[in-house]
């Protein structure tokens, strides 16, 4: 007997798609069951399907009906419910805006340069944070030292604060009379309205998550690998590169992946520090408030699908080499 | 040759401190103890990786305390192996010979010699304990260290490999001709591989010395306690009787069906259990049987040790207690003992 939960989910998030799309998903469901087991009970699920005609919220009973013909168990009945709601609720609005997506914003040169600009932003704050990561995830995972909890604690802050917050506490500091803005700017690094700004407010809200995860990663080696490694002739550094290293690869890789991330969909942060050159998520939220939902929406969509294709084959990647 | 003088290290809650102690050139040093003793980490502090916060380590009279570990010179082989999981058998043994840019040539005769030639492309976790361990020791000694460090090497197999175990790495290591300090608690190591033997507890060293000279005067209650309750006797092979041969012990002969040249010294084990106490002498097929005096019984438990003394060869029994009492046997009675040729084994050729 197959599970559930996968149906269920499906036919949750095509109940939303009106009354034929509904029908035409539970009969292919009926189909597929009926063909690999022949009970009659599919068959009232066929036909309360059909209730979807006269409004399309009654297409619950259909859905009921086919968890209680296949999940015999009250306990997973609930959990499967209210599981199956939730993954609703993230999927079925991420569908529903795909729908408005359209090649017309391939012509909008604006956003692919925000999206541009993003992109490169996002990938400079993830090589940053993983040349500074290294060294504080290795030293949390090894040392013990005084005050080594709040400076743990300190490195998750980034994720607590606001992310307007955030971006206020880096502006008064790399802004263009800040204490270290300033300075920097007379040498030519410019942060306030510039790229570097961008970078740093992306770098200050996602590399936590770098960070946490090499500390674990270090943590799960043995130090005594870097012993052995250093009595059989590598030094310290050699000993890292070659012992450690290649033990935290998957570490590493899923911890870039979700530092990337979270700095690609950064937007408050960087707002603050820099609203111009746009971001894509800056871009988005000026066309909303310029021009208004409707013009949002295909810009919108095709950031959606383009982060999604994305994230979806960077975490493929990064657990093919973790893994291996 | 390594020095150590007037060693003290702490590390986190232990502490050891090493008044002296030498391994000569040829040595092959073991050092024996409970858990906790803090011998692992004299191990690898005479491999460099804790700092002692006092005294001195000379390497061929060289003062090496404060040179980082791979400028030392000295491999270190742990209990569990740390072979690298992420590469191969080859690159494993390789790694010594690839950090220094020397040339990757010696890997497969050391393999062949260890009787690992077969897994050189098989990574770590697809290999028998027996096997990580021969690879553990290849890489160790592919660069031909000037100490080799070896902590628990045969602890992790089963007791069933160790003695095959224990040839192979021996004779190994005996061939390569490479001083090594080896940390254990089996005394079977100590009889097999080593010359020298010490003996340490909380974090010192109690008694050290050849292995012959601490086993047969341990001169410390604590030292004779840890060295255990087997029987060890020094002879001289004498003759060839049939299959067996016999060893003369402080005046009686003894059988053993172990082997060993005519006129060499041996040293001679016979387990406390393995002796047959009983009144009258009774011929069976335990070929060894003395006619002993009770020195003294000690009860411990649920086991009784009787302390037997004929002329100057003094050995110990275990019987149980309700053994004892069936015998009916008192302090200052003789007794025969005999134990089979069979448990009486050659432990080491002096």
């Amino acid at each position: 007997m197959r599970n559930v939960f996968p149906l269920l989910v499906i036919l949750l998030i095509s109940m939303f798609f009106g009354p034929y799309v509904f029908i035409g998903v539970a009969a292919l469901i009926f189909i597929l069951l009926f063909l690999e087991e022949r009970r009659k009970e599919f068959f009232i699920f066929l036909i309360l399907s059909l209730l979807t005609f006269l409004h399309p919220l009654l297409a619950i009973f259909s859905i009921i009906s086919l968890l209680f013909i296949m999940e015999k168990d009250n306990f997973y009945r609930v959990f499967y419910t209210l599981a199956s709601l939730f993954v609703v609720f993230i999927i079925f609005p991420i569908l529903n805006l795909l729908l408005y997506a359209s090649p017309d914003a391939l012509y909008d040169s604006s956003l692919l340069n925000a999206i541009l600009v993003s992109f490169v932003a996002a990938t400079s704050a993830t090589l940053i944070s993983i040349v500074f990561s290294l060294p504080l995830g290795y030293i949390l995972a090894r040392k013990d030292f005084w005050g080594k909890g709040f400076i743990e604690s300190v490195i998750d802050l980034p994720i607590v604060i606001p992310h307007t917050v955030a971006g206020i506490i880096l502006l008064l500091v790399f802004g263009s009379s800040g204490i270290w803005g300033a300075p920097l700017e007379e040498i030519g690094i410019r942060f306030y309205y510039a790229m570097p700004g961008i970078i740093v407010a992306m770098l200050f809200v996602s590399a936590p998550f770098l960070i946490n995860q090499v500390r674990e990663g270090v943590a799960k080696v043995d130090e005594r690998y870097e012993y052995t490694a250093m009595s059989l002739g590598a030094g310290r550094f050699r000993a890292f590169w070659d012992v450690v290293l290649p033990q935290i690869k998957g570490n590493v890789l899923s911890g870039a992946v979700n530092t990337w991330a979270r700095a690609v969909s950064e937007f408050g942060a960087v707002m603050m520090i820099a609203f111009y050159p746009m971001i894509a998520p800056t871009y988005i939220y000026f066309l909303y408030t310029n021009f208004g939902l409707k013009a949002a929406l295909p810009a919108t969509a095709f950031l959606l699908l383009l982060t999604l294709a994305i994230f979806t084959v960077m975490r493929y990647i990064s657990r093919r080499m973790g893994n291996d | 040759m390594i020095e150590i003088k007037d060693l003290h290290v702490n590390v986190g809650e232990f502490r050891i401190y090493v008044d002296e102690l030498k391994v000569e050139d040829g040595d092959y040093l073991i050092i024996v103890g409970p858990t906790g003793a803090g011998k692992t980490i004299l191990l690898e502090t005479i491999a460099g990786f804790h700092v002692p916060s006092k005294g001195k380590i000379l390497l061929h009279g060289k003062d090496i305390t404060h040179l980082p570990p791979q400028k030392r010179g000295i491999s270190m082989v742990y209990q569990d192996y740390m072979l690298f999981p992420h590469m191969t058998v080859r690159e494993n043994i390789a790694y010594p010979l690839k950090v220094r840019g020397e040339k990757l040539e010696d890997v497969e005769e050391i393999a062949r010699k260890l009787e690992i030639e077969h897994l050189l492309d098989r990574y770590p976790n697809t290999l028998s304990g027996g096997e990580r361990q021969r690879v553990a020791i290849a890489r160790a000694v592919i660069i031909k260290p000037r100490i080799l460090l070896l902590d628990e090497p045969f602890s992790a197999l089963d007791p069933g490999m160790r003695n095959s175990a224990r040839k192979l790495v021996g004779d190994f290591i005996g061939e390569m001709e490479i001083d090594t300090i080896h940390v254990t608690h089996d005394f079977s190591d100590a009889w097999v591989l080593g010359n020298k033997l010490a003996v340490m507890r909380d974090g010192k060293i109690v008694r050290v010395g050849t292995v012959e000279d601490v086993f047969a005067d341990p001169q410390d209650d604590f030292v004779a306690q840890f060295l255990g309750s087997t029987n060890i006797l020094k002879g001289i092979v004498r003759e060839r009787v049939g299959d067996l041969i016999a060893v003369e012990v402080d005046g009686h002969r003894i059988y053993t069906v172990d082997d060993a040249p005519i006129d060499k010294e041996v040293l001679v084990s016979v387990r406390p259990e393995s002796i047959v106490i009983s009144k009258e002498l009774i011929h069976t097929s335990q070929r060894n049987e003395i006619d002993f005096e009770i020195e003294d019984i000690s009860q411990e438990g649920h086991i009784v040790w009787l302390y037997l003394r004929s002329g100057e060869l003094r050995m110990k029994a275990m019987l149980t207690p309700n053994a004892v009492e069936s015998l009916g046997i008192r302090k200052g009675e003789h007794v025969y003992g005999s134990f089979k040729a069979a448990a009486t084994k050659i432990v080491r050729r002096v």
